[in-house]
């Protein structure tokens, strides 16, 4: 008994364990250093810039509903992806991926930092701008079947917002319509019919085409083809990749389907609790991952063929919770690789070769 | 999909349509339905809640067409005619001498009379001409016996003259009245002895003494003057032609149309009616030469309203004399009795013109400028005979008594011969022509209604069926008719009663070809009714939903899409609704109307209101809830976007979403509200008569008469509630399932 207690108040020494409300105003203080920080510069070859971008949401108590703390949601997250290319963003579930592609969206407000499409900060422009500028930026949802509002036809939901926002002259919508359903491959005659009529794969599609209809430069897909079984999953992924190629159509593919992602992506980040923790092209993280994490969660794509002994990192533990991440590096709770700095000092995200970016103290 | 396979379905829809051989997977086999098909396609699968439609479907054809078919209006009252027994008059063996006169000794004269009653064999001893002294206050009176046989003696009442007082013995006369000496020391001898004997005699004459107080002495001496007759008989004059006539509005116009053309007869009906001036008027004499009526020619008019402005330009409205606004009246009147006797409908005064309209016994004069007049011409004053009030004549009825005491045929009143005929226990009075001119009889009568005249025939009919112990006999009643009447004794009262046309309210008739459901309480066609109060039931039902949807889901809507503060502001206010005590507040909103005297139609909005305004809050929380979980739905996520607007993101992704709970919800809550309105229709606090609504006809099972013997007036009511309700609970049930998703079939 008085051995634990001995370790106990060693740990308790070797380390000021941070309060609530500490914690708080140092929340608080990055909130304020991060918008403080000025403009980034715009590259015109990136389509999406992301600068240090911060969601907290806010934890509410008391009577009169005040922010006593946070849920980092997504705590500094940072990548450019360039026109043409897609991006991969891979993570276990929780981890902040789908809440990135909301943000850069608009459809959350960011808590802090940047996000320039097409050198445009497009959270500081008015929401009127907004809406025109909608039609650039789309989104593929994970759920075909609940993104779809079941009583209108499919006419109707790709074409509501063509009509809207006048991609199109009125005269040319139907041939239009029907252009973009046979690219997509659905057929004309589906026009008429709704959305519980078709299969997961067709409903997908349904969704690509209405946002294709609006001639976007970047699409976020959250996730498209997790929802499908493996043969549909395909289907998508090559249709979503011809398009790519006929539309030069800039992706966010967020996902956390390594094997998906390693077919469509040019560039991958990974992200954990909130943070990016590496970021490279599809060839130097596939062929070098750097961080513990992402060694772990590539070691367990599997592999088809049966002669070949898997090498599974298995990770301890279950992701903590985004409202009390631990101190330090987030991920050295789980970490076999875990030092002392790694529970004092949160990692910075350095470029350990070109284009590979890493956070974690092993590369300091 | 490959683009082998797009180019194959691109050709086969160009391919002709006669050659449509589609693959097995085809996706064009299957058929396109829309949501709302699908919905219908499976509610039509619901057997029950193609019953709950058909149900409510049959209730409003029953309800909305009905009452245009239905052959009786809303409120319309049935009645039918009965011949029941009704009270007519009522007869009594007369026990109490009648005070014919002054009729202020009449306790004492009872008193007197009664002193001479055999006390065990009950009867008087008296014989005719006996004469007993009675005092009564300050007066002393004779009574002398005319007829004593029959249950209660007949007798003649006279006075007596005050001539002396004495006070402790001694004897004060009165003045003015001249006693002889004799007399004078009788009454002082009398009075000086302590004055024991109650009565005095002094010559034959008889002198009463009356003991004021134990000093004080009153002597009395008799006179020859009747004041009084007492007697239980009672007298009926038998004048019935006069009455006959006067009913007769045919023979009066006849009569006064030969009275002002200056005629000295009249035929009416193959009889000859003589007419003889008489003083100022005109004297009608029947064939038989009864005089019936003195006419009097008098031109009366009848006030008449007359409207005119006063100074300030007001109407006013005056009462005039019809006479006194026209010019010349004895011009007019003189040319109004001419145009009248020649029979023409028109008359000219001066420059005016007036027409003429007969209505009965009154002319209808109506003046060029459209003022309209009454004058009555003539008036009637029927004469009867000079034997008309000798029934109340005192000289008469002493002079009838008496020979009734001695049992003469006759007797002598006025110089004139009267015959007495006895008829067994009663007696006619007959003129010295030999006519019945009077009955006499211990039978007194009476009618039991004003209106009801006995005719001379009843009062006949009436004393024989009492003399012989008869239970019914047949009559002639006032208007000529012949009558049965029924005797009914209670308590020595002879109760008459006839069998009387009367129109009742055919209320709770049961069932019958003309009223298939019967009639109800009120004499009304619950079938019609069935179907009005159907038509209040299922509006109310309809518009107070209506009303409800539109307050939910504007409420229910703006708290659950703006959410924040809105939603708590709103869901705050729909807790202060919800905590409105319902029944109560209708109560209490009900009663208040009740004494406001609110109209029909304006009660039934009010009750709409109420109801939409109480009840709006369930929906408001469900359009709220639904409206929640729809915005954080993956569409309505997608909608933002693609930037499409706020309205069209509301009104085109979002209440279509909401549409199929709303129509469901308002469906099953529709036969709640019927409910409600029958529980408030049964408490008294909805709809009010005449409007029916089917909750208020249940009502009258309130009665507990009714709703022991009456099942059709309650049962079909309350059976249409129940069945209505079903349906709409089925429907409901059948729109809840249809649209649910889960329930594929």
């Amino acid at each position: 008994m008085e051995a634990v207690e001995t370790v106990k108040k060693e740990a308790t020494e070797e380390f000021h364990q941070l309060t609530r409300a500490e914690l708080f105003q140092q929340l608080e203080q990055r909130i304020r250093d991060i918008k403080a920080e000025p403009p980034i510069q715009h590259d015109p070859e990136n389509v999406l810039e992301v600068h240090n971008l911060l969601k907290y949401f806010p934890i509410k108590t008391g009577l009169f509903s005040k922010v006593t703390a946070y849920v980092r949601a997504v705590d500094g997250v940072s990548f450019n992806i360039k026109r043409g290319t897609t991006m991969g963003l891979v993570g276990e579930s929780g981890c902040g991926k789908t809440t990135v592609g909301k943000t850069i969206l608009r459809l959350t407000e960011k808590t802090a930092g940047q996000v320039y499409f097409n050198g445009i900060e497009i959270h500081d422009i008015p929401k009127s701008e907004m809406r025109k500028l909608r039609p650039k930026i789309q989104m593929i949802f994970q759920d075909p079947y609940s993104s779809l509002s079941p009583r209108l036809p499919i006419a109707e939901i790709i074409g509501e917002a063509v009509r809207e926002h006048n991609v199109v002259p009125h005269e040319e919508m139907d041939a239009y319509l029907d252009q973009v359903m046979k690219q997509c491959g659905l057929q004309p005659y589906h026009k008429d019919r709704y959305p519980h009529e078709f299969s997961g794969g067709q409903r997908q599609r349904i969704c690509i085409a209405r946002s294709i209809a609006l001639k976007p430069d970047f699409i976020i897909c959250d996730e498209p083809v997790s929802a499908l079984d493996v043969s549909i999953q395909a289907q998508i992924i090559n249709l979503m990749m011809d398009l790519q190629k006929q539309l030069g159509l800039t992706y966010l593919f967020i996902s956390h389907d390594l094997s998906v992602v390693e077919h469509i992506s040019d560039t991958i980040g990974v992200m954990y609790l909130g943070n990016m923790v590496e970021y490279a092209s599809k060839e130097q993280i596939f062929s070098k991952p750097l961080h513990p994490y992402t060694e772990a969660l590539f070691s367990a794509i599997p592999i088809p063929d049966p002669d070949v002994k898997m090498e599974r990192i298995i990770l301890e533990g279950s992701i903590p919770s985004p409202a009390n991440p631990p101190s330090g590096c987030k991920f050295h709770t789980r970490c076999k690789k875990c030092m002392g700095i790694c529970r004092q000092v949160a990692p910075e995200t350095k470029e350990v070769e070109p284009g590979h970016f890493v956070a974690c103290h092993l590369f300091d | 999909m490959d683009k082998e396979k797009s180019a194959e379905l691109e050709k086969q829809q160009e391919a002709p349509k006669d050659q449509e051989q589609l693959a097995l997977d085809d996706a064009r086999r299957v058929k396109v339905l829309s949501p709302g098909m699908l919905v219908f396609k499976r509610f039509i699968r619901n057997k029950l809640a193609v019953v709950g439609i058909i149900i409510i479907a049959v209730m409003f054809i029953f309800s909305f067409l009905g009452p245009i078919f239905s052959p009786y209006g809303r409120a319309q009252i049935f009645t039918r005619n009965v011949e029941e027994p009704g009270k007519y008059a009522t007869g009594k063996f007369n026990t109490e001498p009648r005070i014919l006169g002054d009729d202020s000794m009449k306790s004492a004269y009872l008193k007197a009379l009664g002193d001479q009653k055999d006390k065990t064999t009950g009867k008087y001893n008296l014989t005719v001409g006996q004469e007993i002294s009675f005092t009564s206050k300050d007066s002393a009176y004779i009574l002398k016996v005319l007829n004593p046989n029959g249950a209660t003696p007949s007798c003649g009442i006279y006075g007596m003259q005050l001539i002396a007082t004495s006070m402790d013995g001694v004897a004060v006369f009165e003045s003015g009245v001249s006693v002889d000496e004799g007399l004078k020391g009788l009454i002082t001898e009398h009075a000086a002895n302590g004055g024991k004997e109650k009565t005095l005699e002094y010559k034959g004459m008889q002198i009463t003494v009356q003991s004021v107080s134990k000093v004080q002495k009153k002597y009395f001496a008799s006179s020859d003057t009747p004041v009084a007759l007492a007697s239980v008989n009672i007298c009926t004059p038998t004048l019935g032609a006069v009455a006959d006539f006067q009913s007769d509005t045919e023979f009066l116009r006849a009569v006064s149309l030969a009275v002002m053309a200056g005629e000295s007869s009249v035929d009416y009906k193959g009889d000859s009616y003589a007419l003889t001036a008489s003083g100022e008027g005109t004297l009608l004499t029947g064939p038989d030469g009864t005089e019936l009526f003195n006419i009097e020619l008098e031109n009366r008019s009848e006030t008449i309203e007359v409207e005119s402005t006063d100074k300030d330009g007001n109407p006013v409205t005056e009462e005039m004399d019809f006479l006194s606004t026209v010019e010349d009246a004895d011009a007019f009147l003189q040319a109004m009795d001419g145009a009248i006797s020649e029979g023409v409908d028109s008359f000219t005064v001066g420059e005016n013109t007036y027409t003429l309209e007969k209505m009965d016994t009154e002319y209808h004069v109506t003046a060029p400028d459209g003022q309209l007049g009454v004058v009555v011409a003539n008036s009637f004053t029927p004469v009867g005979t000079k034997y008309d009030a000798l029934d109340t004549d005192l000289e008469f009825r002493f002079a009838m008594e008496t020979a009734i005491g001695k049992g003469a045929p006759s007797f002598s009143y006025n110089g004139e011969n009267f015959g007495l005929v006895n008829n067994g226990a009663d007696y006619s009075v007959t003129n010295p022509k030999g006519e019945e001119i009077m009955l006499v009889s211990d039978i007194a009568y009476g009618p039991d209604y004003v209106g009801i005249e006995l005719t001379v025939d009843f009062v006949k009919k009436l004393q024989e069926a009492m003399r012989t112990n008869q239970d019914s006999f047949v009559f002639v009643n006032q208007y000529g008719e012949e009558t049965t009447a029924l005797i009914n004794i209670v308590n020595g009262n002879y109760y008459v009663s006839t069998l009387q046309k009367t129109t009742l309210i055919d209320g709770r008739a049961a069932p019958s070809s003309e009223h298939p459901l019967g009639t109800d309480v009120n004499g009304m066609d619950v079938f019609t009714r069935l179907m009005y109060g159907g038509r209040v039931s299922l509006i109310v039902g309809f518009v107070v939903v209506f009303f409800e949807l539109f307050l939910g889901v504007i409420v229910g809507g703006i708290s659950g899409y703006f959410g924040g503060v809105v939603d708590t502001i709103l869901m705050r206010l729909v807790e202060l609704f919800n905590a409105i005590p319902f029944y109560p507040m209708l109560i209490i909103i009900g009663s208040v109307m009740d004494n406001m005297h609110v109209g029909q139609y304006e009660r039934l909005m009010m009750t709409m209101v109420l109801l939409g305004v109480l009840g709006w809050t369930g929906i408001a929380r469900l359009v709220r809830g639904q409206i929640l979980s729809l915005r954080e739905q993956d569409f309505m996520v997608a909608a933002e976007a693609t930037g499409i607007r706020t309205s069209r993101r509301i009104f085109r992704h979002l209440i279509p979403n909401v549409m199929p709970l709303l129509i469901v919800n308002a469906t099953a809550s529709l036969g709640g509200i019927i409910l409600t309105e029958a529980t408030l229709g049964y408490l008294g606090l909805g709809v009010k008569y005449p409007m029916a609504s089917w909750g208020s006809i249940v009502n009258q099972v309130n009665d507990m008469q009714v709703m022991q013997t009456a099942w059709w007036i309650w049962i079909p009511a309350g059976l249409c509630i129940l069945i209505t309700v079903l349906g709409f609970n089925f429907a409901g049930d059948g729109l809840r399932d249809a649209f649910d998703p889960k329930m594929k079939r």
